[in-house]
């Protein structure tokens, strides 16, 4: 009896092995490496543009895509989904303009890199991590891909609720060396996250009658000023350009970047795995990812107030998270789907009008053309690291450009950009407001960490709970009946504890070795 | 310069105005059902003792620096590396700039605030040449046209003083 | 000479072979469509009715008179309404048509409270396809079997039921279908898109779920998901008792529509275009095959029945505003 289930798991094996490499060979035809290549580019261009990204560039594509087979389709958008993160890298270096939503958390330590005149060693970074932590995604996924739907399915509200804290108390616990006004600007953002309409008990919350504000204050034009418009403002006051005159701006050669990934290998296997957990489960989604993997690193590490001035940790860790996520949010999206996101949506889209329904039959009937998009989107990750590495010099020249010119530029784009997201002019207004709400936390020293992470979960981690209690009839008991939860809520309270462990340990050592110094 | 507990006024006012925000917020979150305002109203009531703390924090009274010293340790004088001060004209001078782009877009449209801006901004503020800044206000309005109306066929906003001939 | 007298036949031939093209304008080519048709979705790119237009809308372009692109343009703020008031003020000249939810837009209104756009006045042109029907599933490893295992079920206590918002079609369906079948619920609302609720049944959040025949048909293949009841009136799952079967007709009423439209005042022979080009193009080689592979009939309908149909799912709508308005 064990003999045969043996024997039926090792055929299951062989045939996932099999079907992998299939994958592997569709993609290996010209005519399909040209359509990588294409969505390559593409990806890069508009994930540089803020506002426009994935979600755009494949909404674009589909028309485009009615001719092709279901596989060069995939393979086009696999190629546009793998390269959109490094263009979003390079405007938030360069730029500190999060040309997508997660590359916010690229910002908060590569600008400043910018700034010292370091551009080309962060793009060479971002890159190199970029690549790194799609493969280790990619293989994770492919591990994880046959049990993906047991597991996406041990996930429910109660999980996601406490996902959305732990999140929220390890972002809270990071900004140590700010952490009150850390708070001060979390509590800010969840208050603005429950604007809009209450998918829960129905009715508007917060909008005073304005009806664009029904689906809430739209994130990315809110990420754009925050970040984008805030540093305009900041160049205008201070003239000059990015890179502060006076700091000679490192033509650093294309291996620098790459460098300084392998020397912190443990980052970006840390930022990779998170990327990959959890994104495999439809809760949290990338920006929250990628600003959870800079918190973690930052914690971890032995220098915590050097985030956030120039540390290339800061760099390395959301951008491999993030290619680790987009790779493994592709596992909800397809054996449920569940789009992990507007991106997500737009390529499940795709995926039906080509005649794949994403759901349990996709991962039986359409496994080739599942493994084919996954190369797909790992090669385009590589390959578009490899252009980002080698357009570094005239990349970095942008920082050295004076702000008088760069300013006007970069705003027409950002709200432009901001503007056609989903064509709604308001865009242009939140954009505003977020630029100056942007310039004074920067100017009176609150820390924009915490402000993005509530605004993205604040909203879902409302719902889930009401969900929860719905669930559970009223009772709290929901939350302990679930082996995960109750793995998540001491989770919750470690990472809360631990900073008040690290100072006592701290006072601890302190004393002991005044006690030494002062001893015999 | 008035100071209110050892700490300039004006030192106080970003803390001053999230109050008044968490106040408003929590006057209109109590307008709503139970179930509606259960989160909202948590976290009104949460903000508003952080923003308490924050105040305290500012203050130079005993309790002020102890909070400061365990929560905020980056705005200990010794640890606040003063950034360069700008002077407050040029700060709102350059916030007025942003927000006058951003209303021009949305009075006249795109294709009319993106050459008005570019070239004011260069002229007056950069101070370049005439024929520079005509030269590349126009080349970013002809970029954007390009980018958004012909290959990514998104119509630009026109803007509330032109509606759609 | 030879040349104009040439000239004169080429000209000739190609005046009567317009003609004989285009019966209904005999002597020029037709003034409509002149330049491209924009074809508003109020919703964001990848959801359902934006891939039905995009399915649709290239092959509809092959039943123009002339060679123009229908573009396809995604509106998706304020749920929806944005794109709909913008369909409503656009110039009613047939380049700016539009793809409407009913009643998705009148719970939508009926939420929103607002006055931007009357559902009444739209120059209704057709519908992509059938409207959808409701269904009750449960999980594959539910332990309730038959309808009557639910029926017994609510009278013990509220069935726990997961649907969308308050502003979603999934949410009007399953509170008035279980009005209508006397089953008392819980609803645990807030799911997010089509197939999230359906999820959460399987994965045990809820007893049940009440979808849309198409979604449910995905998860029904994949084995995950068993339907108890259908809400048609003669049920296209055998063994499945039928709105019919169960007493209650109402619940064939129960549909999303999708309905396109243009802003009101489209005059009557641009009106006729395009629905003709629209009723073509669901009848399409192209279109009828993925419709059959995803469960969906693309029958289409003349402006006339459009009209109606709305008018009637309006006043159904009204009867049960009370129940889905909040209090």
């Amino acid at each position: 009896m064990f003999a045969a289930g043996e024997e039926h798991r090792q055929k299951g094996i062989c045939l996932m092995l099999e079907m992998w490499l299939g994958g592997l060979q569709g993609l290996l035809h010209l005519d399909v490496l040209g359509f990588v290549f294409l969505g390559m580019v593409i990806g890069l261009v508009f994930g540089a543009i803020p506002g426009l990204g994935g979600t755009t560039a494949i909404a674009l594509l589909m028309p485009l895509t009615y001719g092709l087979e279901p596989f060069t389709a995939l393979a086009l958008a696999g190629g546009v989904m793998g390269a959109v993160p490094m263009g979003g890298s390079i405007t938030s270096i360069l730029l500190n303009t999060p040309g997508t939503a997660p590359n916010a958390a690229t910002c908060l330590d590569g600008h400043p890199l910018a700034q010292q005149g370091k551009a080309g060693l962060a793009i060479g970074a971002a890159g190199s991590a970029n690549a790194i932590g799609a493969i280790i995604g990619t293989v994770s996924v492919l591990a994880v891909l046959p049990i993906a739907s047991d597991l996406v399915l041990m996930f429910g509200p109660p999980e996601f609720f406490l996902m959305g804290l732990f999140a929220l108390a390890i972002v809270a616990t990071a900004t140590r060396g700010k952490m009150l006004r850390g708070l001060v600007v979390g509590a800010l953002g969840l208050m603005i996250a429950f604007v809009g309409f209450n998918d829960v008990a129905g009715g508007e919350r917060f909008t005073y009658g304005i009806e664009y504000l029904w689906d809430g204050i739209h994130l990315v034009p809110a990420l754009i000023g925050l970040f984008a418009v805030a540093e305009m403002i900041h160049l205008m006051v201070k003239g000059g350009s990015v890179a502060q005159s006076g700091s000679p701006v490192k033509i650093t050669k294309m291996t620098a970047g790459l460098l300084e990934v392998f020397k912190h290998m443990p980052t970006v296997i840390r930022g990779s795995l998170i990327g990959t957990i959890v994104g495999a489960i439809p809760g949290l989604g990338g920006t929250v990812v990628a600003f959870l993997s800079y918190s973690v690193t930052a914690q971890a590490s032995k220098n915590p107030e050097s985030f956030g001035k120039g540390n290339i940790q800061g760099v390395i860790a959301p951008e491999a998270a993030i290619c680790a996520h987009d790779c493994s949010a592709l596992i909800p999206t397809l054996t449920f789907g569940i789009p992990a996101g507007a991106e997500m949506a737009v390529f499940m889209g795709l995926l039906i009008i080509h005649g794949m329904q994403p759901g349990p039959l996709m991962l039986r009937d359409h496994q080739v053309e599942i493994y084919g998009l996954i190369w797909a989107l790992t090669a385009s990750c590589v390959l578009a690291s490899f252009v980002g590495l080698l357009f570094v010099k005239p990349l970095a020249k942008i920082t050295q450009l004076d702000s008088g010119i760069l300013v006007p530029l970069v705003l027409s784009t950002a709200f432009a950009g901001s503007f056609a997201i989903d064509m709604a002019i308001e865009n242009v207004i939140v954009t505003a407001v977020f630029g100056c709400l942007g310039y004074l936390m920067m100017r009176y020293d609150y820390p924009r960490l915490m402000i993005v992470v509530a605004l993205v979960l604040g909203a879902n981690t409302e719902r889930n709970f009401h969900q929860s209690m719905l669930m559970g009839e009223g009772g709290w008991s929901i939350f302990l009946n679930r082996p995960i939860s109750v793995g998540l809520m001491i989770a919750i309270a470690a990472v809360l504890c631990l900073p008040i462990f690290r100072g006592v340990f701290n006072q601890l050592r302190v004393r002991k070795l005044a006690a030494e110094r002062s001893g015999p | 310069m008035r100071r209110f507990f050892g700490t300039p006024v004006v030192d106080y006012l970003p803390a001053f105005v999230l109050f008044i925000i968490a106040v408003i917020y929590l006057v209109t979150g109590y307008g709503y059902t139970p179930q509606a305002r259960a989160f909202p109203v948590t976290v009104g009531w949460a903000a508003i003792v952080l923003v308490l703390l924050d105040i305290t924090a500012r203050t130079h009274t005993a309790a002020g620096e102890t909070l400061t010293r365990w929560f905020n340790p980056a705005a200990l004088p010794k640890n606040d590396e003063e950034g360069p001060h700008y002077a407050r004209a040029k700060e709102i001078a350059a916030v007025l700039w942003a927000a006058g782009f951003a209303a021009l877009i949305v009075l006249g449209g795109f294709l009319v605030a993106v050459p008005v801006y570019v070239f004011a901004s260069m002229r007056l503020r950069g101070k370049r040449p005439l024929w520079f800044c005509l030269v590349i206000g126009a080349a970013a309005t002809l970029f954007i046209w390009a980018l958004f109306t012909q290959l990514l066929q998104i119509e630009l906003y026109p803007g509330m003083l032109f509606p759609e001939v | 000479m030879q040349d104009i007298t040439r000239r004169n036949v080429v000209i000739g031939a190609g005046a009567a072979a317009s003609a004989l093209t285009f019966p209904g304008v005999a002597r020029s080519a037709p003034a409509f469509p002149a330049k491209n048709i924009q074809f508003v979705i109020p919703y964001a790119p990848g959801g359902g009715f934006d891939v039905y237009v995009r399915i649709v809308a290239p092959v509809m372009e092959k039943y123009l008179p002339n060679k123009v692109t229908i573009v396809p343009v995604n509106v998706p703020s304020g749920g929806g309404s944005r794109g709909v008031a913008q369909l409503y003020r656009a110039k009613p000249d047939g380049y700016t048509i539009g793809i409407l939810n009913i009643p998705g837009m009148f719970i939508l209104q009926q939420q929103q409270g607002s006055g931007a756009y009357d559902l009444a006045k739209f120059s209704w042109i057709g519908a992509m396809g059938e409207g959808e029907r409701y269904v009750i599933n449960v999980g594959a490893k539910s332990p309730l079997k038959t309808f009557a295992d639910l029926k017994a079920l609510s009278a013990k206590r509220p069935i726990k039921l997961s649907v969308t918002g308050p502003e979603g079609t999934a949410y009007a369906a399953s509170v008035i279908g279980t009005q209508l079948l006397g089953l008392r619920t819980q609803l645990i609302t807030g799911y997010k898109g089509s197939a999230d609720y359906v999820v959460a049944a399987v994965r045990g959040d809820s007893d049940a779920v009440i979808a849309a025949i198409p979604t449910s048909m995905r998860f029904v293949r994949g084995g995950t998901v068993r339907v108890l009841a259908s809400f048609e009136a003669k049920s296209s799952f055998p063994g499945v008792p039928d709105a019919t079967t169960l007493g209650q007709p109402d619940l064939d009423n129960i549909s999303v529509e999708r309905v396109v439209a243009g802003p009101p005042g489209i005059p009557p022979e641009v009106q006729n275009t395009l629905s003709v080009a629209l009723a073509k193009a669901l009848a399409d080689p192209v279109v009828v095959k993925w419709a059959k592979e995803n469960d969906v009939v693309m029958r289409s309908k003349t402006p006339q029945e459009t009209t109606q149909l709305v008018a009637q799912q309006r006043a159904f709508f009204d009867k049960w505003k009370k129940y889905l308005t909040p209090s």
